[in-house]
């Protein structure tokens, strides 16, 4: 297999990859900035009904005092997938046999005169690069979830602290709309008014997917028959337990951790299969079908083999021969 | 719905008289119409929602009431937005879409202009419109729905309490005793509100935000290629963001349930992926329906082109002057008759016609295996008249030595000399003459009919097909032998062996063991020069034959090579009719014996090493289809049919003089290698016992 054949020249590929991926990339990040670390898109502020039995549960603490400290989460599942992909990359390109066929699958880019891009790097920089594209686009639909619902959480009164003499609570359905109700630390209730959906869940959630759909599509073992599946479960148990702690913490309802699993799961499916194909080569679909090139192939290497090309001419042979006749 | 099936298959392509009328009598109709039925149901109080009730001070129905201005996403803004942003997009990327296909001319996926009503839609200007006009037929098909589950379900909006104040002192009995409310006991003032609290579930702009996006989501999918990998994600997650968040709204300002909402964005997203699917069909060109069945060939295509590559693969390894020669050939074959007298122009005929089988076998593989499927395959095996001849050979031959074979068999002892040769080439062919269906065969006895098919036969048989063959193509034949094999062939293969086996106990046995070094030095010699004559594969052909003819031996003027160019004039076609049968046994009866011992001589020291070579011959053969090159391995397999034959068509040759004996003498190593054939068939029981023999054929060649 000569160079060329593998080589695809193509210019196009590193300013495509400058002026539409990072500016695509660096929006993305620039958004979900603004909407972590800045006020800039104010919560909506929700009503709520006096004395609410569901927002009473008690304040667990700070985010960082929880089970799961967000650091932690964001780190382990920002790097879980990053590492799985860069390993199972470079075991699949150091491994002969699927590197064969990962070759014919990517081609090497050439792009001006000097660079090539093999096919491991674009590899990596692919999945990786839409992986961080998915983190960053579910923290988005995460946060604009939140600002835009202001659902409150279920500790919402036990941090907000209302002063109900101020509005007259004596009615069972009587609804608060007002926001300056609250007395208690306004840090602490502006977080307390974003619950849905739970930004854990959705996270947790799209790593785990997306892990997950890399590890069974790429790695094809026959040797052993459970490691795949427990990787797989292991994963989307720890994004399903991650949940699970927030609604057990009080900090989430049931309703904002299933929405972040639909959410997450959306994403991660929607780039999994759309964008990446399944982790697929870029030309893996138009290359398999076409048999190697008998030219390529010395005739010899199958003298007299029953090829099924060999029956079916001997086949037809006797059909040739009623024909002529 | 079913309408926009219609849609996508009134599309036909070129000119269309159906293209407009059923535009304006079947599209547009039916938009109108559900245009009109939407009005009637959002804007006139024609139909009432089903009343529902309620609990007393239900907290989840007194959420308060925002006011229609007051509304973030209003109806009338949602409802053009989602059908502006949508179908602008979808214009956008039309028009882009449309400007690098001019560009690339030649996209097999671009629809072709439609001449209608004399005017000319080209393809963006229909995809535009279809895509588009299935959009607004979407978006008024969603609000369809989503009015009428609301009337049906008449459930009541979170506010609805709150527009209503119902006045509980008019039940009758407290709310603590009779909780669940079915009277309208509404005293609000807006009844315009309290209509519209009685219309929730699903909320409007759940369902027509979710179809808006989930469209255009599926246009960007099916449109934007690969080749940026985040363009795609942002368009799709924009349009749902903004969708989701419209949706969203609606909760916040406590106009819907949740409930409401997320079901909404389900039959939305449901009645998109409908008709994204089955009314636009995925966005693709509505020319699908040519592009599809190609695919459906596309085994059997790969397969025959496989065997034009190797063709073509074969005709180059042969070197240049095999291209040259085929016309000429067929044109030989004709002028022949006239330069019969000259050996030379014959030895070149022959040449010509080895050069022209080898192909003919390859063609006939194509031909055959793919003619009735695809008349693409055809055209490019253009030697046809010479190639349809080529088709029968086979069989024919098949047929041939079937007759002969019960000739044959009564009297073996006196065809020993020219049978062993004889019966090799009759046992080969009767087993491939089984394994074939063989239609024709049985006529050939009669020589007034053998003519006409015989020709082919003759001509294929030349040794040509052979001579050059791959390993592949000659490998068919050869391959189906040990399953036909039990038919007819062991009664006959086992009466030669017993004649061989007391000629090798004669004489031939002791010599053998002496013999051996020498025969295998022969064989790395024969190796290297098949090595050589892959390098010169367009000499190794005429070499070939010469060493053919001279086997034949000058003096006998190569009967074998006349017999081709003989074979096309028809007046000597009866001789090789002759051939299998009469001419054989004649020729037995004159020489056999006498001949066969001088030939036996050398033919058993040969043969008693050829019983250890065919041994070796098994590994010997192994490392050469690894190592030698194609070319090489042709030269190698191919040439013994033709010396094989060689002998047969001498006898054939009708000439059963002296020049015969002559013949038989020169060829006689030949003919013993040939002998031994059937016994390794016989040992082997296989297909295997031909390959051995084959090199043989060949080692002696070269050692000649």
């Amino acid at each position: 297999m000569a160079l060329e054949t593998n080589t695809h020249r193509s210019y196009s590929i590193i300013p495509c990859f400058i002026f539409v991926e990072l500016v695509i990339m660096a929006g993305t990040v620039l958004l979900s900035y603004y909407f972590e670390c800045t006020d800039t898109f104010q919560v909506h502020i929700q009503g709520f009904f006096c004395q609410d039995g569901n927002l009473m549960k008690p304040y667990p603490g700070t985010e960082d005092e929880s089970f799961i400290s967000p650091l932690v989460l964001y780190c382990v599942l920002a790097a879980t997938p990053t590492a799985i992909i860069f390993i199972g990359e470079v075991t699949t390109y150091f491994i002969k046999s699927t590197r064969e066929n990962l070759i014919v699958q990517e081609k090497m880019i050439l792009t001006g005169e000097c660079c090539y891009l093999n096919p491991l790097f674009r590899r990596i920089i692919r999945f990786i690069g839409v992986f961080a594209f998915g983190l960053f686009a579910t923290d988005i639909f995460v946060n604009a979830g939140q600002v835009v619902t202001g659902n409150l959480t279920p500790y919402f009164l036990t941090v907000c602290k209302p002063n109900y003499t101020a509005s007259d609570c004596l009615i069972y359905h009587q609804f608060i709309n007002s926001a300056n109700i609250c007395t208690g630390d306004p840090e602490v209730i502006e977080k307390a008014r974003r619950s849905f959906p739970s930004k854990h869940a959705a996270l947790s959630i799209y790593s785990a997917l997306y892990a997950t759909m890399y590890i069974t599509s790429t790695i094809k073992t026959k040797s052993s028959r459970l490691a795949k599946p427990v990787l797989c479960l292991g994963t989307l148990c720890c994004a399903f337990l991650t949940g699970l702690n927030r609604v057990s913490e009080y900090r989430n309802h049931c309703v904002d951790v299933i929405g972040g699993f639909i959410l997450g799961t959306a994403i991660a499916l929607f780039l999994g299969l759309c964008v990446v194909h399944n982790f697929k080569g870029l030309y893996g679909a138009q290359c398999k079908p076409k048999p190697e090139d008998p030219r390529g192939v010395p005739l010899m290497a199958f003298p007299r083999v029953e090829s099924p090309l060999e029956t079916l001419s001997a086949q037809n042979h006797s059909s040739s021969m009623t024909e002529v006749t | 719905m079913i309408t926009n099936k219609d849609k996508s298959k009134v599309r036909p392509p070129k000119d269309s008289m159906t293209l407009l009328p059923c535009f304006y009598f079947v599209e547009l109709p039916i938009v109108a119409s559900s245009i009109v039925s939407l009005y009637f149901l959002e804007l006139t109080d024609i139909f009432r929602p089903a009343q529902g009730g309620f609990q007393c001070h239900d907290r989840a129905l007194s959420m308060p009431y925002v006011e229609s201005n007051e509304e973030l996403i209003p109806l009338l803004m949602l409802l053009s937005l989602a059908f502006a942003a949508p179908a602008a997009s979808i214009m956008v990327g039309e028009g882009v879409l449309y400007c690098i296909q001019s560009k690339l001319k030649g996209r097999s996926s671009s629809e072709g202009s439609i001449n209608a009503g004399g005017c000319n839609f080209n393809s963006f200007l229909r995809r535009t419109v279809r895509f588009v006009g299935v959009h607004v037929f979407g978006l008024c098909a969603t609000a369809l729905v989503t009015d009428v589950i609301q009337l049906a379900t008449g459930y009541h909006a979170p506010f609805f309490l709150t527009v209503c104040k119902p006045n509980y002192t008019r039940l009758g009995t407290s709310c603590a005793s009779n909780p669940y409310i079915t009277q309208d006991i509404c005293t609000g003032n807006d009844q315009h509100a309290i209509l519209s609290a009685r219309k929730t579930f699903p909320s409007q702009h759940a369902t027509l935000s979710a179809f808006a996006a989930v469209y255009i989501s599926m246009y960007f999918n099916s449109i934007i290629s690969d080749s940026t990998k985040l363009l795609k994600p942002l368009l799709v997650f924009s349009f749902s963001f903004a969708a989701g968040v419209c949706g969203l709204t609606q909760i916040t300002q406590y106009r819907s349930h949740p409930v409401d909402v997320y079901s909404g964005f389900l039959i939305g997203a449901g009645i998109a992926a409908y008709l994204a699917y089955h009314a636009v069909g995925n966005f693709h060109s509505s020319t699908e329906e040519t592009s599809i069945s190609p695919p459906t060939k596309d085994p059997l295509q790969a397969l025959t082109q496989r065997g034009h590559e190797s063709v073509y693969h074969q005709n180059k390894s042969l070197s240049t002057d095999e291209l040259t020669p085929r016309p000429r050939s067929q044109e030989s074959q004709r002028q022949v008759p006239r330069e019969k007298n000259s050996l030379g122009s014959l030895k070149r005929a022959s040449v010509d016609v080895d050069l022209l089988a080898p192909r003919s076998p390859m063609g006939k593989e194509n031909m055959v295996t793919f003619s009735n499927t695809l008349p693409r395959v055809s055209t490019p095996s253009m030697e046809d008249p010479a190639r349809r001849h080529m088709t029968i050979h086979v069989p024919t031959e098949g047929s041939r030595t079937r007759s002969t074979g019960p000739e044959w068999k009564p009297k073996p002892i006196e065809g020993r000399t020219l049978t062993l040769g004889e019966e090799v080439a009759l046992a080969q062919a009767h087993r491939r003459a089984l394994s074939e269906t063989s239609g024709i065969i049985l006529d050939d006895p009669e020589p007034d009919r053998v003519p006409p098919s015989l020709y082919p036969t003759v001509q294929a048989r030349t040794g040509g097909p052979r001579v050059v063959i791959q390993p592949r193509p000659a490998a068919p034949p050869l391959l189906h032998i040990p399953e036909e094999n039990q038919g007819g062939s062991p009664k006959g293969s086992s009466a030669i062996r017993a004649k061989w086996m007391m000629m090798a106990e004669k004489g031939g046995a002791p010599r053998a063991s002496a013999n051996a070094p020498r025969l295998m030095q022969v064989i790395a010699l024969s190796k290297q020069q098949q090595q050589q004559q892959a390098n010169v594969l367009g000499a190794s052909t005429p070499k070939h034959s010469e060493t053919s003819s001279s086997s034949t031996t000058s003096s006998s003027d190569s009967s074998q090579y006349r017999s081709p160019s003989d074979r096309d004039s028809s007046s000597i076609v009866t001789i090789d009719a002759h051939a299998p049968h009469h001419p054989v046994v004649h020729l037995s009866s004159n020489n056999g014996p006498w001949e066969w011992k001088s030939g036996q001589k050398t033919g058993e020291i040969q043969e008693g090493v050829g019983y250890d070579i065919s041994k070796d011959y098994r590994g010997f053969r192994t490392p050469k289809g690894a190592g030698v090159s194609p070319g090489s391995s042709i030269s190698d397999l191919e040439p013994d049919p033709e010396p094989r034959y060689g002998p047969t068509v001498n006898v054939a040759g009708g000439v059963p003089t002296p020049i015969v004996a002559e013949v038989v003498s020169v060829s006689s190593s030949r003919e013993a290698s040939l002998r031994r054939k059937p016994q390794s068939i016989d040992r082997d029981g296989s297909d295997e016992g031909e390959e051995p023999f084959y090199k043989k054929l060949q080692n002696q060649r070269f050692k000649e």
